[in-house]
C-alpha cells in the first residue's frame, strides 16, 4: 500500500471559507484547467508511454536491476505528480485548498532541497507535526548546547515515520533510517565545507549546480532499489 | 507575475495542445490495449 498525497493541513484545509485575501493572478478557470491537462499529461502521456516504452504495453511495473529502478523512478514522479496535479486543479475547481506537491524535484542540488521539492505535503506535515516538536523538547530538555544531538535524534524519528508511512516493514524502517543517516551526513559535510574558502568559490557553487541533480538521482534510485520489492509486493 | 493578456494567451495556447495531444493519443491508445493502471 501507498499512502498518497497531497496531505493538507487543518487550518489551511479550514481557509476555504474564508474570502481570499488577494485576487488571483490568472482568471481561475485558466489555472485550473492548466493543472489539470497538465496533471493528464504528466500521468496518461508521460509516464504511461514512459512505461509502456521501458517496461512493454500492458505489461505490470517491475525492477530486475538499478536501471530498472532509475525508470520507475522518473515512471512514480510523472505518475503521482500528474495526479497531485489533477487534485490541485480539481481543488481549485471546487474552492478546497490543496497544497502544491511537486515542484521540479529532478532539479534538486542536494537531498535536503530534494524534500523540499518531491512529495511537499508530507515534507511540510512531518516537518511541522513531528520534527521541529521533538528538536525544541529535546532542546528543552537537554540544553541548546546540545542541540546537535537532538536535532539528529529528531531527524531519524522524522524519517523513519518516513519510511514506515509507506508500508509498516523492516525494509521500510530500514529506508528510513538510511534516508536520515544521509541527510544528516550531508547537512554535516556542507557545514563543515561551507566554512572553506574554496566551497564559497562561484566555480564550486555552479559545479554543485550541475553534479547535484546526479548525485540526488543516483542516491535516490539506490534507496528506492532497496525498498522497490516492497512496493510492488 | 502580472497579468497581462499575451500570458492569458499564451496559457489558452498551452492548455489547447495538451487538450489535443490527449485526444489523439487516447483515440490511439484505445485502438491498442486497456489501460490497466499503477
Amino acid at each position: 500500500m501507498i499512502v498518497s498525497g497531497p496531505v493538507n493541513r487543518y487550518d489551511e484545509h479550514i481557509r476555504m471559507d474564508l474570502p481570499p485575501k488577494t485576487p488571483p493572478i490568472q482568471p481561475i478557470w485558466l489555472s485550473v484547467l492548466n493543472n489539470i491537462t497538465t496533471g493528464f499529461l504528466y500521468k496518461f502521456v508521460v509516464a504511461e508511454y514512459l512505461r509502456d516504452y521501458w517496461f512493454g504495453p500492458g505489461m505490470p511495473l517491475r525492477s530486475e536491476g538499478w536501471l530498472d529502478t532509475a525508470i520507475l523512478f522518473i515512471y512514480i514522479f510523472f505518475d503521482f505528480a500528474g495526479y497531485s496535479r489533477i487534485a490541485l486543479g480539481l481543488g481549485q475547481a471546487l474552492g478546497v485548498p490543496t497544497p502544491e506537491n511537486f515542484k521540479a524535484p529532478f532539479r534538486a542540488a542536494s537531498l535536503a532541497d530534494f524534500f523540499t521539492r518531491w512529495h511537499m505535503s508530507l515534507g511540510t506535515f512531518v516537518q511541522r507535526n513531528l520534527y521541529t516538536p521533538l528538536q525544541l523538547h529535546f532542546v528543552r530538555r537537554w540544553g541548546v548546547k546540545r542541540a546537535a544531538y537532538g536535532s539528529a535524534i529528531a531527524l531519524g524519528f522524522a524519517w523513519i515515520f518516513v519510511g514506515l508511512w509507506h508500508r509498516i516493514s523492516l525494509m521500510f524502517l530500514v529506508y528510513g533510517l538510511g534516508m536520515a543517516a544521509l541527510v544528516w551526513s550531508e547537512k554535516y559535510v556542507r557545514d563543515r565545507a561551507l566554512k572553506r574558502a574554496w566551497a564559497r568559490k562561484k566555480i564550486t557553487i555552479v559545479i554543485a549546480r550541475i553534479l547535484g541533480p546526479i548525485y540526488v538521482f543516483v542516491v535516490m534510485t539506490t534507496m528506492i532499489h532497496l525498498v522497490v520489492g516492497e512496493i510492488f509486493r | 507575475m502580472k497579468p497581462s493578456f499575451r500570458r492569458e494567451c499564451l496559457i489558452c495556447l498551452w492548455i489547447s495542445l495538451k487538450i489535443v495531444v490527449l485526444i489523439l493519443l487516447v483515440r490511439i491508445r484505445s485502438t491498442e490495449f486497456v489501460y490497466q493502471g499503477f
